[in-house]
């Protein structure tokens, strides 16, 4: 029997089973498999390692009335199979001209295999040069994490030297990371925390242990509203050459465009030390306008460098 | 082709099957090109693997049923692989990361075909917009779809572009060629005609983007080509001293040493231009010291530019 064949009908056998088959009961089932014993053993576990790289999620537990217990094995056919997302041709080719177009490095056709084939007759994109995008080191997390949401799953890693019980509720790709927030249970608060600073392996616990709560996702750019001092109000002017930061980044209810082609920016200031980074960014094409304790702060700041130049 | 070995076949196979379930006689050519199966291969699998596979006591209501006539084939009772396997997690971040990006370039399709695929994708997957937001980079409004729109018809574009180097606004006809994104910015790649060589622009630092009548030729690039953003390699070197707890500014910058001290670390790193320099130092603040900089960077610069920013400050 060809490996191909074998492969294929111990998937059909053990989506098929209603309990789990011990692995002397999975040989007598499928055949096929070497006389010998410890080859048969080596054939057997080299095929559940090709059907787990295949993303068969194999279930181990005991096989009923086992004594000494005995494991066995079993594929949820739920778990195997996911809801059809039902595409019609021209969705599917539309998704897979994107992934032309635009070059995720961790997507593989098999993903397209799954939706139904790679679509037929999709333009080909030689005019356009692919846009490579990276979704960061942290994409395995990424996705652990995917299916922790999606199916209410606790996970549990170190962060910062603690261990940390997490209720995920939003995975976010942001400035070029993964982010993950959610309900924090030792905290009792919400947090975000940045995938590729997990340390160790993730864990994830058993489904359906949480109901969801809306969670918000990192603040990156208004890095000055992550912080716990009291709210400051605080206007900007950032000058007609690097104006266009503003209108890209910010509502156009936080800025007032000026008849010079400079913006006026209102900000909420929560954490000074990121304010003042942030308008420092920007070199002599900004002030501070209000109020003045942080105007004073960024000539305090400066000085401060000056000084330390001087003293030398 | 190179082998295609038997957990590959296998991959494709368990894909095809409800797939072709599904048909009333889908064509070989077409399942063959749909999941990438050699049209040879794909036949002798169908009829000498597939139509074997079922479970005990495998008689034929136990097995999957394989009919192959004038080019087409049927499928019935393989009711285990009734539904294709489920999406990974990291599978299907990765097609709505590219679904999702390829939108930004795209504001014509937005009620489109792409646009409804990923609505579909996010019901059927549980990621809606609450739990799973993927954000490339920011752009305004029009300018990643007109890029986009003159690189395909090969057409150059005027744009206003405000340069940090250079601290400057200025006016460039480009030949926008490439797209990519790096640390949540997008950008774009091309000939610029004002500098008179290959430029890279962060498209948030794009006021605008006029089509012209002028075209340019594509050239045939070798696809793992990458314009750097600066050569990293060929960049003048600074070597500064830098407070130890300000050292996380550093987080993400190429570094080419980082000597630690009790109070102080000496870091020497390559420097894209004096003011990237300036502004580097300034938000290190107190304590930073230039020890060693290119001769394109000078302490008097640095001195001039603080002193700006306080005069600037001071009087109000």
């Amino acid at each position: 029997m060809s490996k191909l064949e074998r492969l294929l009908k111990l998937l059909a056998v053990l989506i098929d089973t209603e309990q789990p088959l011990s692995a002397e009961d999975l040989r007598r089932r499928i055949g096929g498999y070497p006389e010998n014993n410890s080859s048969f053993r080596r054939t057997f576990e080299r095929d559940k390692d090709d059907l787990r790289t295949m993303g068969v999620t194999i279930c181990v537990a005991t096989v009923p009335e086992t004594e000494p217990p005995l494991d066995g094995y079993i594929v949820d056919r739920d778990e195997y199979a996911g809801q059809d997302p039902g595409l019609e041709p021209d969705e599917l080719a539309a998704l897979h001209l994107a992934a032309a177009l635009v070059r995720v490095d961790a997507l593989s056709e098999d993903a397209f295999w799954k939706l139904g084939g790679s679509g037929t007759g999709a333009p080909t994109t030689d005019q356009i040069e692919a846009a490579g995008v990276g979704l960061a080191e942290a994409n395995d997390e990424a996705g652990a994490l995917h299916t922790a949401i999606s199916e209410r799953r606790v996970v549990s890693f170190g962060y910062r030297d603690v261990d940390r019980e997490l209720e995920p509720a939003r995975l976010s790709f942001a400035k070029g990371k993964w982010y993950v927030s959610g309900h924090d249970r030792a905290r009792g608060a919400e947090r975000v925390f940045r995938l590729d600073r997990i340390e160790g392996e993730m864990s994830l616990g058993p489904a359906g242990a949480y109901e969801r709560r809306p969670a918000r996702g990192p603040e990156v750019i208004r890095t000055w509203e992550l912080g716990d001092e009291e709210p400051v109000a605080a206007r900007v002017r950032i000058d007609a050459e690097e104006a266009i930061w503003a209108r890209v980044h910010l509502r156009p209810d936080e800025i007032e465009i000026a008849g010079d082609g400079s913006v006026v920016v209102g900000v909420q200031v929560r954490n000074t030390d990121a304010f003042r980074d942030w308008v420092l960014g920007f070199l002599d094409n900004a002030e501070v306008l209000e109020p003045v304790q942080l105007r004073n702060m960024v000539v305090d700041w400066l000085r401060g460098i000056t000084l330390a130049e001087e003293s030398r | 082709m190179s082998k295609i070995t038997a957990t590959d076949r296998m991959a494709r196979l368990i894909a095809a099957i409800p797939w072709i379930v599904d048909q009333d006689g889908a064509l070989v050519d077409e399942i063959a090109e749909r999941f990438d199966y050699p049209r040879d291969l794909l036949l002798q699998d169908l009829q000498d693997v597939v139509f074997y596979v079922g479970v005990p006591p495998y008689t034929p209501d136990t097995l999957i049923e394989v009919t192959i006539e004038n080019d087409k084939v049927w499928i019935s009772y393989a009711d285990w692989f009734s539904r294709p396997m489920r999406l990974s997690g990291s599978e299907i971040l990765s097609l709505l990361a590219a679904g999702e990006a390829a939108l930004a370039f795209d504001n014509q399709d937005q009620a489109g075909a792409l646009a409804r695929g990923l609505t579909k994708l996010r019901l059927a997957t549980g990621s809606d917009a609450e739990t799973v937001d993927v954000q490339f980079g920011v752009a305004s409004e029009n300018v990643l779809p007109s890029l986009r729109h003159a690189c395909e018809r090969n057409v150059c574009v005027d744009i206003a572009y405000y340069s940090f180097g250079q601290d400057a606004r200025t006016e460039r006809r480009i030949e926008p060629r490439r797209f990519f994104v790096d640390q949540g910015n997008w950008y774009v790649a091309g000939y610029c005609h004002r500098a008179g060589s290959d430029r890279i622009f962060r498209v948030d630092r794009i006021e605008s983007v006029e089509m012209t009548s002028e075209a340019f030729t594509q050239t045939v690039q070798d696809p793992g080509a990458q314009t750097p953003m600066f050569s990293i390699e060929t960049a003048p070197r600074a070597t500064v001293a830098i407070p130890n707890d300000r050292l996380y500014l550093l987080g993400g910058l190429p570094v080419d040493s980082t000597q630690p001290g009790d109070t102080m670390a000496l870091v020497t790193l390559p420097v894209s231009s004096a003011r990237w320099l300036q502004q580097l130092m300034i938000r290190v603040g107190p304590g930073v010291r230039i020890i060693e900089s290119p001769d394109t960077v000078h302490n008097d610069d640095l001195s001039t530019i603080i002193d700006q920013i306080i005069v600037r400050h001071a009087s109000s």
